[in-house]
């Protein structure tokens, strides 16, 4: 298989590309240090399976907006933690994660479990906390779809805090008009609530070239 | 506190008679759960409620199958809010 690591200074992966480094299953290892570097290994180098760090989760998230779709629709992208708490889980699968890898003393399931991602054998959606939530999976990763302009000033207002009332007021619609609006953004996007929608309006930036 | 009045409404009142819209979208838990309904028919005119509702109407959910009654504020042919009923025994109180 071939990996891209995509390491940062926060959690470094350093003991994982060890590993990975000293095993026949792992044919190239790309490690980026970069937003800009991830992009162009994944433009220019087969990669089967991107690996990022707990504190890279919503850096990586933005990346994928930049990616082919040609490139997104093969790779299977894991999150790999010291720490793999439920919030961290629950993050992963609403950004589109196959898996979460933890990292532990104990070495031997690291590469199985990535041939397992990326074979479809084992994800993130199994999760028995996952599955409980009903969640759809890569919710927030999306770019919003809107209708016209004036969903465009609501959601701007929604982003920074302001309720119904005040968005309306603001915008010279009735309280209804706004709540009918908010209902249709939600509902074709494939969202679940007014937060999800406010996260999204406010995740919705490109990455500069020199991150 | 008074008990609030329900008057029953003629079957011959429309919709329009009542709003200029008659889809409204419904806000709950903690507002953050946005429900689209479209109201099929006033049934009362609602009289001294302590909540505020001056009406209640038939209504069906207007992007899946099912419906409700609602309790609704209107002032000046517009909805300012709405409560779906849930059951035979709910007042309208929260």
């Amino acid at each position: 298989m071939n990996v891209l690591v995509c390491n940062d200074h926060a959690e470094p992966l350093d003991s994982l590309i060890a590993v990975l480094e000293n095993d026949d299953a792992v044919a190239s290892i790309n490690v980026a240090n970069t937003g800009r570097q991830v992009i162009d290994t994944l433009h220019s180098r087969p990669v089967d399976v991107s690996i990022s760090s707990g504190t890279g989760l919503d850096f990586n998230r933005m990346l994928q907006r930049h990616l082919d779709p040609s490139v997104t629709s093969t790779l299977t992208r894991v999150v790999a933690t010291k720490t793999p708490t439920v919030p961290l889980l629950v993050k992963a699968h609403q950004f589109g994660f196959n898996n979460v890898l933890a990292l532990t003393e104990h070495t031997d399931h690291i590469i199985p479990t990535l041939q397992r991602s990326i074979s479809g054998e084992e994800s993130i959606t199994d999760h028995p906390t996952v599955k409980a939530l009903h969640l759809t999976p890569g919710a927030l990763t999306r770019n919003i779809s809107i209708e016209d302009h004036k969903d465009q000033h609501v959601i701007e207002l929604m982003g920074v805090g302001l309720p119904d009332h005040e968005i309306a007021e603001a915008l010279g619609l009735s309280i209804q008009t706004v709540r009918n609006r908010i209902a249709n953004i939600i509902r074709i996007n494939h969202l679940s609530n007014r937060t999800q929608l406010a996260l999204l309006q406010n995740t919705n930036w490109q990455i500069p070239d020199f991150a | 506190m008074n008990l609030p009045h329900y008057v029953l409404l003629s079957e011959a009142t429309s919709v329009d008679d009542f709003v200029d819209d008659a889809m409204f979208t419904d806000v709950t838990k903690d507002g953050e759960i946005y429900t689209t309904y479209r109201i099929v028919r006033f049934t009362h005119e609602v009289q001294e409620h302590h909540e505020g509702w001056t009406h209640l109407a038939n209504v069906t959910l207007v992007h899946s199958e099912g419906i409700a009654v609602a309790f609704l504020r209107v002032r000046n042919r517009i909805i300012e809010d709405s409560r779906i009923r849930t059951h035979s025994g709910d007042t309208g109180a929260s």
